[in-house]
């Protein structure tokens, strides 16, 4: 077996006993990273740095230490600092940009032994569903090159399908980490708002980001989750509460599994459909009881999401002022020269509608039609999946309406490609946690994902059920 | 709620956000407005009178640290960041005549 077929704990353990090393298994990932270069998945990769921690995480193992990541090479989205190495955003105005800090979970990361592989390429500030935004090249799905990987966090998934990494970690705002790992075959875990420390990501939609694992099982999936949530004094929504409100299922009688009819509906693929019905008809059999419920106010899910998230990233994203960080545009005489000439020349394209549809939601005359109602919209979504989830223990439906998308699509009229987020934005409007499941393949050989949807800081008992469904019916 | 979009709304947004768009990226921003903002009825389907407003999920309010001393960051690594510097100190075009 290749060292990078092994999965993550497959590593860990191999490690412990002996039969491989760090160093051997970050040169096998850093092989996978230069011969599969085309794919886009990285924006830096850091081989002499990895191959330093490596040789650091060996000796710590020969001297007797064990820790949950010693060792193991991870890839970390390029919109998460790490100091000393380049994180760009995938924007052409952090090009240069190197963080004095490491992130929070860069941080946990470090702690419990990982090797930092590089940073994943990514749409421009985590910005778009397809990863062709980003300023520097387009991330190509792992499975089929002329398809999208999926997005924001397509580097993320496609380094952990294409074995370019043992996990990785990806940000979700309205689905950047569920539907890449739908679209590449993994596995992806949003947490619920605030489990994990938002310290050191670059923010998008502070009310909505949540950093989170994608990795090729469930089980690596738990394993760097568990090492990055956490209480932190420097995000000040981090949760300081009990974090493992979930239990680990281990058998599915007398669980109570729901299926809203709204993730059924009109847009939804034949051949995703299919498959997601097979995975509730697995849960089934396996002795789940089905409930048929509903989220009434799904239909205003994607409206909602398209005003506060551009909303908030209009504010965020006024700390670009060419000043403090990042890049100045050249021969700017005033201090307005070097808002507008910086601002109109970094942002892509994506990024500007973004910002100019905030600051429209925001202004005067328009806040209390749009950001306002959104805002109110936003309870009742809230309400309506806390009485979803009150009778059951998770709810199931697919990540995605579609497989994995011809590159290129989104260019001609980019409003089309939100339409594609409409099963993953709910949940963080919500701020719960889910979690995309590979479950089967189209008839092209594309990945098909489905999602389940928990209750707040139910993690465990989303991960317990995929893993019981992975072991039957998985890779 | 509708809501034309016009050239003005585009410029004046424009404006707000600090960005020079071109006659063709004005089109193109008006177009996308009108689709985004299309979605918006289904907003309309609640009497949001009767709703209260979400801004954050969490419970949490005002959540503050302990006062405990710590380490600042150094000034050169900060300014090591800056597009534009003096030894120490961010360099900016005269503001105030």
């Amino acid at each position: 077996m290749k060292i990078t077929d092994m999965t993550l704990l497959g590593l860990v353990r191999a490690m412990d006993a002996g039969e491989v090393t760090s160093v051997e298994a970050t040169e096998a990932t850093l092989k996978e990273t230069e011969e599969k270069k085309d794919l886009g998945a990285y924006v830096t990769v850091c081989a002499e740095r990895a191959l330093e921690e490596a040789k650091a995480a060996d000796a710590r193992r020969r001297a007797g230490e064990r820790l949950p990541l010693l060792g193991v090479p991870i890839a970390v989205k390029d919109n998460i600092c790490t100091e000393g190495v380049r994180t760009t955003c995938a924007s052409r105005f952090l090009e240069n940009y190197v963080p004095p800090y490491d992130a929070f979970v860069v941080k946990k990361l470090k702690s419990a032994g990982a090797v930092t592989v590089g940073k994943a390429n990514m749409d421009e500030f985590a910005m778009g569903s397809g990863s062709e935004y980003s300023a520097f090249y387009p991330v190509k799905n792992a499975v089929d090159k002329t398809r999208v990987a999926g997005g924001s966090s397509g580097g993320s998934a496609v380094a952990a399908a294409s074995y370019q990494a043992f996990a990785a970690l990806g940000s979700d705002t309205g689905g950047s980490i569920r539907q890449p790992a739908s679209f590449n075959g993994v596995v992806g875990l949003k947490p619920t708002y605030s489990a994990v420390s938002r310290n050191g990501l670059i923010a998008f939609a502070s009310s909505l980001d949540q950093i989170g694992p994608i990795a090729r099982t469930v089980g690596d999936c738990r394993a760097v989750y568990d090492v990055i949530k956490g209480h932190d004094a420097g995000d000040s929504t981090s949760y300081a509460g009990d974090l493992d409100k979930g239990e680990r299922v281990t058998s599915l009688k007398g669980r109570r599994i729901g299926v809203a009819k709204e993730f059924f509906g009109e847009g939804l693929d034949g051949e995703v459909r299919a498959a997601v019905e097979r995975a509730i008809a697995f849960y089934a059999e396996q002795g789940a009881e089905i409930v048929e419920t509903s989220i009434r106010s799904f239909d205003m899910a994607l409206a909602c999401y398209y005003i506060l998230s551009s909303a908030e990233a209009s504010s965020n994203l006024s700390r670009y002022d060419g000043v403090k960080y990042g890049r100045r545009a050249e021969g700017c005489r005033t201090i307005d020269d070097i808002y507008y000439k910086s601002r109109t020349e970094f942002f892509g394209a994506e990024v500007k509608r973004r910002i100019m549809l905030g600051n429209f939601v925001l202004s005067s005359g328009y806040y209390d039609a749009f950001y306002l109602r959104a805002s109110k919209a936003r309870t009742l979504i809230k309400r309506d999946f806390e009485q979803a989830l009150s009778g059951c223990d998770a709810l199931i439906g697919p990540t995605a309406p579609t497989t994995a998308y011809r590159s290129g699509m989104s260019e001609a009229d980019p409003a089309a490609a939100y339409l594609g987020d409409v099963y993953t934005v709910p949940v963080n409007i919500a701020g719960l946690p889910a979690i995309s499941v590979p479950c089967g393949n189209g008839g092209s050989g594309l990945p098909i994902g489905m999602q389940l949807i928990g209750r707040p800081f139910c993690e465990e008992t989303l991960l317990s059920l995929a893993e019981i469904y992975e072991k039957e019916c998985g890779r | 709620m509708e809501t034309k979009i016009t050239k003005e709304i585009i410029a004046h947004t424009a404006k707000l956000s600090r960005l020079e768009l071109t006659e063709e990226e004005e089109k193109g921003m008006e177009k996308h407005f009108a689709s985004v903002l299309g979605w918006v009825k289904t907003l309309d389907a609640f009497d949001a009178s009767s709703v209260p407003a979400t801004a954050h999920i969490s419970d949490a309010v005002n959540v503050l640290r302990d006062d405990v001393p710590g380490e600042p960051f150094g000034r050169e690594k900060l300014l090591s960041c800056a597009p534009e510097r003096s030894e120490d100190s961010y360099i900016v075009p005269r503001v105030v005549e």
